[in-house]
């Protein structure tokens, strides 16, 4: 047990996920849209198509091609980022592609394309998590059939804790980090990743922890998407 | 029967029943594939869509875009996937149509708006369109824009009543709406920006009650 009182950076317990706010349908252009405010980070995803998809070769007979494209704005971090696409930019893309994809029901647009576009406005860690996040909001909005929503959430190890949604610092100077997404219903794991190092028992905890952290995040999902039908339920402006 | 409520995608709709439109059936129960308001037939239960993109359906009227030609026809853009073909034999020239004789581009350009009607449509092939009808022709004169399709029921109204007070606002001749989402407000007049703005409201507050009276303030303000 470690001798100094345990306190995390910004003052959360071990438990405590960052304040969070989402809203639905902010870019009137796209066919879906979300916000979403986790704490530092400040990240908008909009969702186009399905459409004809370019290049034709990658097209399939069988499903719709899903693109997905995370960026970082030169000003979301302190010291300014390259708006060119990095190679990390390219991977999260990719594990961001790849945990959605699993929810979606693409066979039933076979030879065309849906393309989700993630800009991070602001950057305070576990941006992959939380793009996830307000992505899968923006794919239910744009009406999308989905077999489940996709929540996800990261834990970590700072200062020999386990720690829930890992923040800038506690991803800087902590131990490790273990991003999770699922889709909650199915109780179906579409993204595990894991930097740093944990024991065996640690990394089940972890898993837990961020398990829990992904399923409150879900249910704050479903009240985001619900809040935006009432809206249309009344004839009041808000 | 359980009470109509808003949905999420995997979200149980309601234990028991049958498996009908945007869900489906798994251990849990009936699970909604969409963001919408359930609905309860008898014992289908099915979604009501919020949103999404528009499927083709044989006998659909729709409002297109042609956007290229090929050999014995044009490429009209209904805002799908696929782009639909519309044969030169279905362009409804009121003869047969002699590709010694006749010209593509004599009767449809590039660019034209056309009103159509779907012949054939299914998940693999692109839509096939007809204009052989009375009334599906080029559209010369209008303002065009493009709803959600799940918005196209509430425009229309409970037998078109929705329609009839927009008509009946007296500031368009006349107002199409395409089953793929496309509105045209034909031969507007100066003041029609209060036909938008209702058209506005529809979108903005679909599922209101009292909708047609809120929109038939917005026409007479």
């Amino acid at each position: 047990m470690p001798r100094k009182k345990f306190a995390r950076p910004d003052g959360r317990k071990a438990d405590e996920i960052r304040p969070l706010s989402m809203r639905i349908g902010v870019i009137k252009n796209a066919d879906g849209s979300a916000e979403i405010r986790l704490g530092g980070n400040w990240i908008i995803a909009a969702v186009y198509g399905p459409k004809e998809h370019h290049p034709r070769f990658k097209v399939s007979q069988e499903r719709a091609i899903v693109n997905c494209r995370y960026h970082m704005v030169p000003y979301s971090v302190p010291e300014r980022k390259s708006p060119r696409p990095s190679r990390r930019e390219g991977e999260i893309s990719m594990v961001i592609r790849e945990a959605l994809a699993p929810a979606l029901i693409l066979e039933e647009f076979p030879e065309s394309g849906i393309d989700i576009f993630i800009e991070v406005l602001q950057a305070e860690g576990s941006t992959r998590v939380t793009s996830i996040n307000v992505a899968a909001l923006a794919l239910a909005e744009a009406g999308l059939p989905m077999r489940d929503l996709v929540s996800a959430c990261a834990a970590g190890k700072y200062q020999d804790h386990i720690v829930v949604d890992v923040g800038e610092i506690e991803d800087k100077q902590g131990q490790a980090d273990l991003p999770v997404a699922l889709m909650p219903n199915l109780n179906q794991i579409t993204l595990l990743q894991m930097d740093g190092h944990l024991t065996h028992d640690e990394l089940k905890e972890a898993l837990d922890v961020a398990i829990g952290g992904a399923r409150h995040i879900h249910e704050m999902q479903t009240e985001a998407l619900k809040g935006a039908i009432q809206k249309m339920r009344t004839l009041e402006s808000t | 029967m359980p009470m109509r409520s808003i949905v999420v995608p995997g979200s149980v709709v309601d234990e028991k029943g049958y498996s009908g439109d945007n869900t489906v059936k798994a251990e849990r129960g009936i699970v909604s594939t969409r963001l919408g308001v359930s609905a309860f037939h008898g014992r289908k239960v099915s979604v009501i869509p919020h949103s999404g993109p528009y499927k083709p359906r044989k006998g659909d009227f729709v409002l297109g875009v042609v956007v290229g030609y090929k050999r014995n026809g044009w490429d009209v853009d209904l805002g799908t996937a696929s782009k639909a073909f519309l044969p030169a034999s279905e362009a409804g020239i009121g003869r047969r149509f002699d590709p010694r004789r006749d010209e593509l581009n004599k009767i449809l350009r590039i660019g034209d708006v056309i009103s159509a009607k779907i012949i054939q449509a299914s998940r693999l092939r692109y839509p096939l369109l007809t204009m052989k009808e009375r009334n599906l022709h080029k559209i010369t004169d209008g303002v065009f824009r493009k709803v959600t399709v799940a918005k196209i029921p509430r425009i229309i109204g409970k037998k078109g009543s929705m329609l009839k007070v927009l008509k009946d606002s007296g500031f368009i001749q006349e107002i199409l709406v395409g089953q793929n989402g496309v509105i045209g407000i034909i031969r507007p007049k100066e003041s029609y920006d209060k036909v938008e703005a209702a058209l506005d409201l529809i979108v903005e507050k679909t599922y209101a009650r009292g909708l047609t009276e809120g929109v038939a303030e917005i026409l007479k303000a």
